[in-house]
């Protein structure tokens, strides 16, 4: 897909923050990110991804984890802000600060101008599952949220990644 | 609004903000009050040996891997291993779950504890986490822009890290090289405003402008003077008001200003340097 433009989702008082859709438009790559093993306390699965934009010179960090009733969710930062953040097999529907309701199960949260995305209300766009993508485990939620922000994962080893 | 229309509306804005949605295990408990991210405070309650078990299905540990804050001596985890012990909560590191068991008849304090606590760790979590490392710099924007001159294949005919005679001052220049074609000097100043004090790294830009620009000098030799920076507008206020002093006063005093984190700035800046680096120019 390489970009999802989310700007018709938002109302006409509003608008996108340019800044960040040009760095999410840019091609990316994933790549594993290497741990240390000291008494983390982490959820059982989880995942970090170094995502380097090129062209912005950039790291964004990208990470997955599961709560345990079967959740996912994904967060994209770059060195300032979150700039997208995924959740996936929700059961509720997502109420846009515009009265647009997304419904389950996979949506993802973008900031605009008047809702960046640290409040009680932000925008999301709905993410629909694909022939091969559905978006109802690890990976494919995984591949789904990656597909939206142009991010390339065949440097990641996908079959090593733990699954819950 | 008088005090008792005050107080049913804080009280429904309470009671109707909590709601309860029935999971596979049990059930799903929804408070009004939200994490950092805007997300309302859950936990999970279901049976076991006849004793309600509470849990935070894993919100916290979340919390703490998504802002950095899992490993062993994080301030994050910290706060939240002292909490959870003082309220003698169970706190699972193989699955990442808090949890407290509670009797079904007379432990309600506990679960009210429970949710003080899950809330207030969810609370103070972003105020507690280290920003991340800001990997923007001036030896990534160097490092690029080297990268790219060095694709070109042209060795010899770009002076790298050299030094620039202005009027007043000897300064030192990141790339230059010369265009036969009308005899002009093309200077290259590497501005990163990822740095610590973008707003120096501006003065010094314009005060260097002026200087290897001034009109007497250009009488004598020709010189074009390309300043490139990467300020790409979610950075702070200082990066920002930096990159705007850096646009403001090319025009006035006569260079060309590239910000890198434009794509459309960074295709101009790289396609002026091809051309002026093809074999027919030089």
């Amino acid at each position: 897909m390489g970009y999802y433009d989310p700007a018709p989702w938002v109302d006409s008082s509003d608008s996108l923050i340019e800044t960040i859709e040009a760095e999410l438009k840019a091609d990316k790559v994933a790549v594993s990110k290497t741990r240390s093993k000291s008494r983390a306390y982490l959820p059982p699965n989880t995942l970090e991804l170094d995502v380097n934009a090129k062209e912005y010179g950039q790291t964004l960090r990208l990470t997955e984890w599961a709560d345990s009733i079967g959740r996912f969710h994904l967060g994209l930062e770059n060195p300032t802000t979150t700039v997208r953040r995924g959740h996936f097999q929700g059961r509720d529907y997502h109420h846009n600060p515009n009265g647009v309701n997304i419904p389950p199960p996979h949506h993802i949260h973008f900031p605009t101008m008047k809702y960046p995305l640290n409040q009680r209300q932000t925008y999301a766009h709905p993410v629909r599952p694909t022939a091969d993508r559905s978006g109802a485990d690890y990976i494919s939620a995984l591949q789904l949220f990656c597909d939206h922000n142009n991010i390339t994962l065949n440097k990641v080893s996908l079959p090593l990644i733990r699954r819950p | 609004m008088d005090t008792e229309q005050l107080a049913n509306y804080v009280k429904s804005a309470i009671t109707e903000g909590i709601s309860v949605v029935t999971i596979d295990t049990g059930f799903l408990i929804r408070f009004p009050f939200n994490n950092y991210k805007g997300e309302p405070v859950e936990i999970s309650v279901h049976t076991n040996n006849g004793n309600l078990v509470i849990d935070d299905i894993g919100l916290i540990s979340g919390l703490l891997f998504e802002l950095g804050e899992h490993g062993e001596d994080a301030l994050g985890h910290l706060i939240t291993r002292r909490l959870t012990e003082s309220y003698r909560f169970n706190m699972n590191y193989n699955d990442g779950i808090i949890s407290q068991e509670v009797s079904v008849s007379k432990d309600v304090e506990k679960l009210l504890d429970f949710v003080q606590v899950i809330t207030s760790i969810g609370t103070v979590l972003p105020f507690v986490s280290k920003p991340r490392k800001r990997i923007e710099g001036r030896k990534k924007l160097g490092a690029q822009l080297a990268r790219e001159i060095a694709q070109l294949r042209l060795p010899l005919v770009v002076e790298k890290s050299t030094k620039v005679e202005g009027k007043h001052e000897i300064w030192d220049i990141d790339y230059k090289y010369h265009r036969k074609e009308d005899s002009l000097d093309i200077l290259i100043l590497v501005a990163d405003l990822g740095l610590k004090e973008p707003k120096e790294r501006a003065a010094h830009t314009v005060t260097l402008a002026s200087d290897v620009l001034d009109t007497d000098l250009l009488r004598k030799s020709r010189r074009e003077l390309r300043v490139v920076y990467s300020a790409n507008g979610n950075g702070n206020d200082a990066t920002r008001r930096a990159a705007d002093i850096i646009e403001d006063y090319q025009r006035r005093i006569g260079y060309k200003a590239f910000n890198y984190a434009n794509p459309q700035a960074k295709s101009s800046f790289t396609n002026l340097t091809i051309q002026d680096l093809s074999p027919m120019k030089l």
